[in-house]
C-alpha cells in the first residue's frame, strides 16, 4: 500500500529524519537571540527566523496531496 | 533504535506528559493574554497617557512624587519608585502599608516632569490578575510557583522524550507528512509530530525559561544573604532611620557611578532590595539586553553617598536574561504575535497528545512498536 510523503527507499536515516528539524531549531535559536542583542534589523531577523516554524506548520498542514 | 528501547522513551513521554499537561494547558492558556499585558492595560486604560506638555523637559524628581504619595496615604509608605520602560517620563511609586500582604501593592502613576497624579492603576484584582496569578503560582504563593516548575521540568522531560520518539515514527515518512486521507489518530498523530518538531527549540526555551523564573524569589533570596549582605556589612546592627536623605541626590549619586547608565527604579529602605539604612538604585542599559541587566547601587540613606556597587552575580543574571526569552517582549509587536501564534500551536500539540491518548487503541503503541520491531527485523534480515 502506497502512503502518502512516504519515501520510495523504505526507511530514512536519522540524518534525513533530524535534518528539517534541527535547520528549523537552528533557525529559531538564532531568533531568540537576535532580538536580545539588538533592536531594529535583529528585531526583523527574529520575526523572519521565528516565522518558518509557523509557515512551515500551515503550509504542511493546509497542503493536500 | 531497538524495540526496548523506543518502548522504554515511549513510557518517559507517556508519564511526563500525562503528569504535566493540564497544568501546561493551563499556563499555555493564562499565558496568551499576558503576552499582551502592556496593550490590554492600556486598552482598558489602567495605563495613564502622559499629557502634552510643550517644552516642558525638566523632571519634577523622586522626592516630590514620594512626598505627593505620601501625602495622599499617610499611613502607607513609598516602598519603589520605578521609571517606566517605554516613556521616561512616566513614574510609578509603589506603596504598602504596615498590614500589607507582601505581595499586594498600591500603584501611583505621576507624571514625572509635574510630579503631578495621574492615576492609581490596579494590579490586585480583575481579569489580567487573575490571568497573571494562575500563571505564576495559581495563587499558593511559593510553593505553587515551584510545583509549577516542577511541571515545567517535567514538560521539557516529555519534549525530549518525544523527540527521542520522533526518529522511529518518522523513518517511513517523508518530513511534514500529515496523512489526512487516514483514520484521524493517523492525522492527529502526524501533526502532533510535525507542530511538536517544528516549535522544538522555541518551546524548551520558552519552558525551561519559565522553570527559571519559577525560582525568582528563592533566587533574590541568595542574593540578599550572599551579595547584599556582604556590601552593606558595616551597616549590620545600626538602628533604623528615621530620617531619609533626599532620592534625588541618591539618583544623582548612582548617575555619577555608572554614568553609562539610567535608573530603572529605586528600592527606599526597608525592603528586599535594600536596607534600613541604604536607598537601593536599580541602574540600568538601553539596548534589549542590558535594559534587562540592572546593577544595583547602594546609597547610604543618611548621607546620599555610594557605599558599593557590584554588578550581579551569575544566578541573578541568568534570571533577568530568562524573562524576556519567557515573556517575548523584547522584540516589538511582531514578536508578541508569533510567540501567542507559537502559544497555540503548543496548545494544539498538548491537546492533540491528550487525544491520541485517550484514543488510543486497544494497546496500540504495542500493535505499533511490534510493527517498528518487525520492520527492524525484516531490515536485519536483508
Amino acid at each position: 500500500m502506497a502512503i502518502n510523503g512516504s519515501s520510495r527507499r523504505g526507511r530514512l536515516s536519522l540524518r534525513q529524519v533530524f535534518a528539517a528539524p534541527l535547520a528549523i531549531a537552528v533557525l529559531s535559536i538564532v531568533g531568540l537571540i537576535s532580538a536580545l542583542v539588538g533592536d531594529d534589523i535583529w528585531d526583523v531577523l527574529s520575526w523572519l527566523t521565528l516565522a518558518i516554524p509557523v509557515a512551515v506548520i500551515l503550509y504542511y498542514w493546509l497542503r493536500r496531496p | 533504535m531497538r524495540a526496548k528501547t523506543i518502548k522504554t522513551w515511549h513510557l518517559v513521554h507517556k508519564w511526563t506528559s500525562l503528569v504535566c499537561t493540564l497544568f501546561l494547558l493551563m499556563l499555555c492558556i493564562t499565558g496568551l493574554p499576558i503576552i499582551f499585558y502592556e496593550e490590554i492595560d492600556h486598552l482598558t486604560g489602567n495605563v495613564p497617557d502622559l499629557p502634552g506638555l510643550e517644552g516642558v523637559s525638566a523632571s519634577a524628581g523622586a522626592d516630590k512624587i514620594v512626598a505627593e504619595a505620601q501625602r495622599l496615604y499617610p499611613g502607607e509608605q513609598v516602598k519603589y519608585v520605578i521609571w517606566d520602560d517605554h516613556q521616561p517620563n512616566l513614574v510609578y511609586a509603589s506603596m504598602q502599608g504596615p498590614d500589607s500582604p507582601p505581595d499586594k501593592f498600591r500603584v501611583l502613576a505621576f507624571d514625572g516632569r509635574t510630579g503631578n497624579l495621574l492615576q492609581e492603576p490596579n494590579y490586585n484584582s480583575g481579569f489580567m490578575y487573575v490571568m497573571f496569578t494562575l500563571h505564576v503560582d495559581m495563587f499558593a504563593g511559593l510553593p505553587g510557583a515551584l510545583f509549577l516548575g516542577v511541571m515545567g521540568l517535567l514538560f521539557v522531560a516529555s519534549i525530549v522524550s518525544g523527540t527521542v520518539l520522533y526518529a522511529p515514527f518518522m523513518r517511513k515518512l517523508t518530513f511534514g507528512t500529515v496523512r489526512h486521507d487516514k483514520a484521524p489518530r493517523a492525522k492527529w498523530l502526524d501533526l502532533h509530530n510535525l507542530l511538536g518538531v517544528v516549535t522544538l527549540a522555541w518551546v524548551v526555551v520558552v519552558g525551561f525559561t519559565g522553570v527559571i523564573n519559577t525560582l525568582a524569589e528563592p533566587v533574590l533570596a541568595l542574593w540578599r544573604f550572599d551579595q547584599l549582605a556582604e556590601m552593606t556589612a558595616p551597616y549590620q546592627g545600626k538602628p533604623p532611620l528615621e530620617k531619609f536623605g533626599s532620592i534625588d541626590s541618591a539618583l544623582t549619586a548612582a548617575q555619577a557611578a555608572l554614568p553609562d547608565m539610567t535608573p530603572s527604579f529605586v528600592a527606599m529602605p526597608g525592603t528586599d532590595f535594600s536596607t534600613n539604612h541604604h536607598y537601593m538604585v536599580a541602574m540600568h542599559g538601553d539596548a534589549p539586553l542590558t535594559s534587562r541587566l540592572i546593577q544595583p547601587v547602594l546609597i547610604d540613606a543618611e548621607t546620599g553617598a555610594v557605599t558599593d556597587t557590584r554588578e550581579l552575580p551569575w544566578y541573578v543574571k541568568t534570571l533577568l536574561v530568562s524573562q524576556p526569552l519567557h515573556f517575548g517582549d523584547y522584540g516589538g509587536m511582531p514578536l508578541k504575535i508569533i510567540w501567542a501564534i507559537l502559544d497555540i500551536v503548543t496548545i494544539i500539540v498538548l491537546g492533540s497528545g491528550l487525544y491520541l491518548w485517550l484514543a488510543r487503541r486497544r494497546s496500540s503503541i504495542e500493535v505499533e512498536i511490534e510493527e517498528l520491531e518487525r520492520a527492524e527485523a525484516r531490515l536485519a534480515a536483508e
